[in-house]
């Protein structure tokens, strides 16, 4: 399990009076827009309108687990932070629309909605699982335990880092729960 | 017939691997005929590889490659242009699986989309202007773009199971762009390679089959047959000889005591059958003594030498790997595999295989002896035999499962431990001692939570089997005990005292082999995952092998060429790209830029740690992959950043490269390296243990151990890999001296971050992006308007200045 997991979530902080966060690109100092103008084109990239000229962007969610829809890096090809969105809710409605389009490809993940099977195999335990769209299996590292998430969920990781994510593992099914009665505490 | 997922696909390939009824159904001619259909036919009836068609059923349940109708249709669509390369996409834009293909021929590119198998789009490799690929947490968009700001002309959307496969598709879409050549092998084995890859990197799955593996295992006993039969023999002795006290026991009451207390015969008449019967009993007693300490002697041994012959094979193979097998693998793993898996496996031969195959003969032979003295009474006992089996069986699965928890909450505790021992003292700085208690507290708690209740399983458990055994007993006695009195009843005529008191000592018998076979399953589990983990290492072959008849350059002259080489450790995402220059001998190389940009892959190239993707690497003409390479490397000589000394003498590890050195020569080769001084200042001197568990050595005296042992092996080509940048200003300057003297006359590739180390250099190679970006002396580069060398040299002096 992380640390981090185990504090206070961020949100509960008590805020400290820091300097504020100023990126060095070639030993200048910069800052990026906290309300970004969005736009997702035709070419299918996220655009960043609040630059001139425009340029494409990918979305880094800082926490993906904890706050996916808050605390967005916005990095161009080069992987340099263009825009920083501390809040998608607070951006204007085009651009939001645009953004969460593009997150919700970034940050998919698959939802298991069932576990059918868990058996070992050599240096690797398989997993059966159903989800929305149909039936999935996949391998983890026999010493690779699922992660738990703040609320209870969990996170498997298989070994080509597609990531399965149990909601509410309680919630399960019997069958499922008792597959998963040895990840569960 | 149609699948409706990828499980499905699979399942009938799987189906198809088996040979069974469902197979010929997919055999059988398709209701409608179609592509469709054909499809299906196709991914059942022309499998890769069997080994690789295995893993693709079993672990991905996705098609082992294109299907051949596909292929053609494909290929009838790009006007017979053979297929270079292809990948699965396993996505459709609302992020639902979907079975896809990515194609791609010498001049086009084509998608198919579901399970159609029909192209949904096509086009021309000159359309695409730029590829692109977006990442996500497990979907990725790979875009092949046309016209700027238009609809891609194709978007991939696939999972990170396809990330390779589709990689190694848009890479060579992407070396096309650049002018380059890319590498075309056979698609099919492209594909599979690729998207197998981490499933291998995991497991490297040889023997999908645990019998087979078993029985591989046991071939190792091959060159101890006569020990093994003697063992063996040993083993059914002890079992043999164990039935005889009960047997005789019975003998003596029925036939011996009775009769002479009945005053049916006289004792004097009686008394050498008597003593006959006991000398019988004692000398099966001192036969099964004799018989159990050849079988545990024999077997013993025989499991030792079975598990150091392992162990010989594994080191020495591990020695032939090339450098990537190592970078793939933990070195615990590695390290485990050549220590406790072996010894678990001498633990299975030694004890194993005999306690198991003893425990079946024994439950047999108890139980034929039982229903031949008594079948009434001898069914009572051995029917109840299978279930106590079952129900260890059955305990130990639940046990697993108890013992996946506690490993689980285990692991957290080290976790704890493994953070917070080494980052004491961030812990202290920041007082988070606190904390780190209740961290361990919580997980210590967790952790003996999950033990008792593994005790409360099995302390239950055990008892309740033994009273089970016990009311068994109690059964006995209830059935036999109104024959023994003389009172037949349904359950069978009156019953001999003698017989009944052998079945009460047989009885006792049963309870050790039960436990042993109900544990079987668990042992051969534990047994083959460990021979599986050592075999795998058997079984992997050097990615860097020599030739069938290697040229051997002795000595090396120095001349090194690098002819377009391109190379990426994933065989993806490449790290050198198309480079190409020439040294001479003598020459010095500055290899500086960016971290992360190629300099160290380079240096992992002319070392031939790995061989190139594409391009050529020559070494005084010759193509390093020509070359013999033990007689190469020993004339390259390496200096890392974090030099590595091995437990030993300061000697020993100086001579590491060179053996047969003289004292003189290692003394003049620590002088060149500046390492003498120090040296002689060690009470122990040159005989000083360093290493592991040895004397302590700063950062810059193990750098000049290194270079001592460098100058030693006297190497034609050197590399100097950041060997100053962890030291202080003095220890460097130290450092340089030697380093100064060691280059001479020698070809000098050296890294370094720090620019002014290498004004002395012939050359300077400014590598980013795995490119060739700059080439000059100190003096050129530094005076190129705009050049990556002025930039980085400007930085420098700026920090320096403002330090």
């Amino acid at each position: 399990m992380q640390p981090e997991l185990i504090a206070d979530p961020p949100r509960s902080r008590r805020h400290l009076d820091l300097p504020a966060t100023r990126e060095r690109n070639h030993g200048e100092a910069t800052s990026v827009p906290a309300h970004p103008r969005l736009e997702q084109r035709l070419d299918g990239k996220l655009w960043l309108l609040s630059v001139e000229p425009p340029i494409s962007v990918e979305i880094v969610r800082c926490f993906p687990w904890s706050e996916p829809n808050r605390f967005l890096s916005l990095r161009d090809a080069n992987g340099e932070e263009r825009a920083f969105v501390a809040d998608a809710a607070a951006l204007e409605e085009r651009s939001q629309h645009s953004l969460m389009a593009c997150l919700s490809r970034s940050g998919f993940v698959f939802e298991v909605t069932r576990v059918l099977a868990v058996s070992e195999d050599f240096e690797l335990r398989s997993f059966k699982v159903e989800r929305l769209q149909g039936t999935r299996v996949f391998q983890t590292a026999l010493d690779a335990w699922p992660r738990e998430l703040e609320g209870g969920g969990l996170v498997l990781e298989d070994v080509f880092g597609d990531l399965f994510r149990i909601a509410a593992p309680r919630e399960l099914d019997r069958k499922s729960q008792d597959l998963l009665s040895a990840f569960i505490d | 017939m149609k699948p409706q997922n990828f499980a499905e696909f699979a399942s009938v390939g799987r189906a198809w691997q088996l040979g069974t009824k469902r197979a010929e159904v997919a055999r059988s001619p398709p209701s409608s005929p179609g592509v469709a259909s054909d499809y299906l036919l196709d991914f059942v009836m022309t499998p890769a590889a069997p080994a690789t068609a295995e893993l693709f059923a079993r672990y991905l349940e996705q098609p082992a490659r294109l299907p051949t109708s596909l292929r053609h249709a494909v290929e009838l669509a790009f006007g017979g242009e053979p297929i270079l390369a292809y990948a699965f996409a396993d996505l459709d834009r609302d992020l639902k699986l979907a079975p896809g293909w990515l194609l791609l021929s010498q001049s086009s590119v084509a998608v198919v989309e579901g399970d159609s198998g029909s192209i949904t789009r096509s086009f021309a490799r000159s359309a695409i202007t730029s590829v692109e690929t977006e990442a996500g947490l497990s979907c990725h968009v790979l875009r092949l773009h046309g016209t700027p700001g238009q609809v891609p002309l194709a978007e991939v959307y696939f999972s990170q199971r396809q990330r390779r496969s589709v990689g190694r598709v848009s890479l060579l879409l992407e070396q096309a762009l650049e002018g380059r050549a890319g590498q075309v092998g056979d698609a099919d084995a492209d594909y599979a390679t690729s998207t197998l890859a981490p499933v291998q990197e995991a497991q490297a799955l040889i023997a999908g089959n645990k019998m087979a593996v078993l029985w591989r295992l046991l071939s190792y006993l091959k060159p101890y047959k006569r020990r093994v039969a003697l063992g063996m023999s040993a083993a059914f002795g002890i079992t043999l000889l164990t039935m005889v006290p009960p047997l005789l026991t019975g003998y003596l009451i029925d036939r011996v005591i009775g009769p002479v207390q009945a005053g049916a015969t006289s004792a004097a008449s009686m008394t050498t059958v008597a003593w006959l019967c006991l000398l019988g009993i004692g000398l099966s007693y001192v036969l099964r003594q004799i018989c159990l300490w050849l079988r545990l002697r024999l077997m013993a041994e025989l499991g030792e030498f079975v598990a150091g012959d392992l162990r010989d094979e594994v080191y020495e193979h591990l020695h032939r790997l090339s450098v990537s097998f190592f970078g793939r693998k933990k070195v615990g793993s590695l390290i485990t595999r050549v220590s406790s898996d072996t010894d678990r496996l001498w633990e299975f031969l030694a004890f194993g295989v005999v306690e198991v195959s003893l425990s079946l003969v024994m439950l047999l032979g108890l139980s034929t002896i039982l229903l031949l003295l008594d079948f009434r009474l001898g069914l009572l006992i051995s029917v109840p035999v299978p279930l106590f089996c079952y129900a260890i069986y059955r305990n130990g699965q639940s046990m697993e499962l108890l013992f996946l928890r506690a490993f689980r909450k285990w692991s957290r505790l080290t976790d704890v431990l493994s953070d917070t021992i080494p980052g004491v003292r961030v812990v202290k700085a920041f007082n988070q001692e606190r904390r780190e208690l209740k961290r361990f507290g919580r997980a210590n708690h967790d952790a003996v939570s999950e033990f008792n209740r593994i005790h409360a399983n099995w302390t239950t458990f055990w008892p309740r089997l033994t009273f089970a055994i016990q009311l068994m007993i109690v059964a006995v006695w209830t059935a036999a005990l109104p024959r023994l009195l003389g009172q037949p009843t349904g359950f069978g005529p009156a019953l001999s005292l003698g017989t009944f008191v052998s079945f009460l000592l047989y009885l006792s018998m049963f309870v050790q082999p039960i436990e042993t076979v109900g544990q079987v399953a668990r042992m051969l589990h534990r047994a083959t995952t460990s021979a599986h983990r050592v075999f795998e290492i058997l079984d992997t072959e050097p990615e860097v092998r020599d030739r069938a008849e290697p040229v051997r350059l002795d000595p090396v002259n120095g001349h090194v060429e690098f002819r377009d080489v391109a190379f990426g450790y994933d065989g993806v995402r490449q790290v050198i790209r198309g480079m190409t220059f020439e040294v001479k001998p003598g020459e010095l190389i500055g290899l500086v830029g960016p971290s992360g940009g190629g300099k160290t892959t380079l240096i992992n190239l002319l070392t031939r740690f790995y061989d190139v993707q594409s391009g050529q690497i020559l070494v005084d003409g010759v193509d390093v992959r020509a070359l013999e390479s033990g007689s190469y490397r020993r004339q390259v000589g390496v200096v890392l950043q974090e030099p590595y000394l091995f437990h030993g003498s300061i000697l020993d590890n100086i001579r590491y490269g060179h053996a047969e050195a003289s004292l003189e020569d290692v003394i003049a080769a620590a002088r060149a390296a500046n390492a003498h001084d120090f040296v002689c200042k060690l009470p122990q001197g040159y005989d000083t243990v360093v290493g592991e568990r040895g004397h302590t050595l700063s950062g810059g005296e193990r750098q000049r151990i290194s270079i001592a042992r460098a100058v030693l092996a006297n190497p034609r080509i050197l590399i100097l890999d950041e060997a100053t940048s962890a030291v202080d200003t003095e220890t460097e300057r130290k450092i340089q001296e030697a380093l100064d003297r060691l280059v001479a006359g020698r070809t000098v590739f050296a890294i370094a971050h720090r620019l002014s180390t290498l004004r002395r250099a012939s050359r300077l190679f400014v590598i980013e992006a795995g490119k060739l970006a700059e080439v000059g002396t100190h003096a050129e580069l530094s005076a190129k308007p705009g050049g990556i060398y002025r930039k980085l040299c400007q930085l420098q002096e700026e920090l320096h200045h403002a330090a």
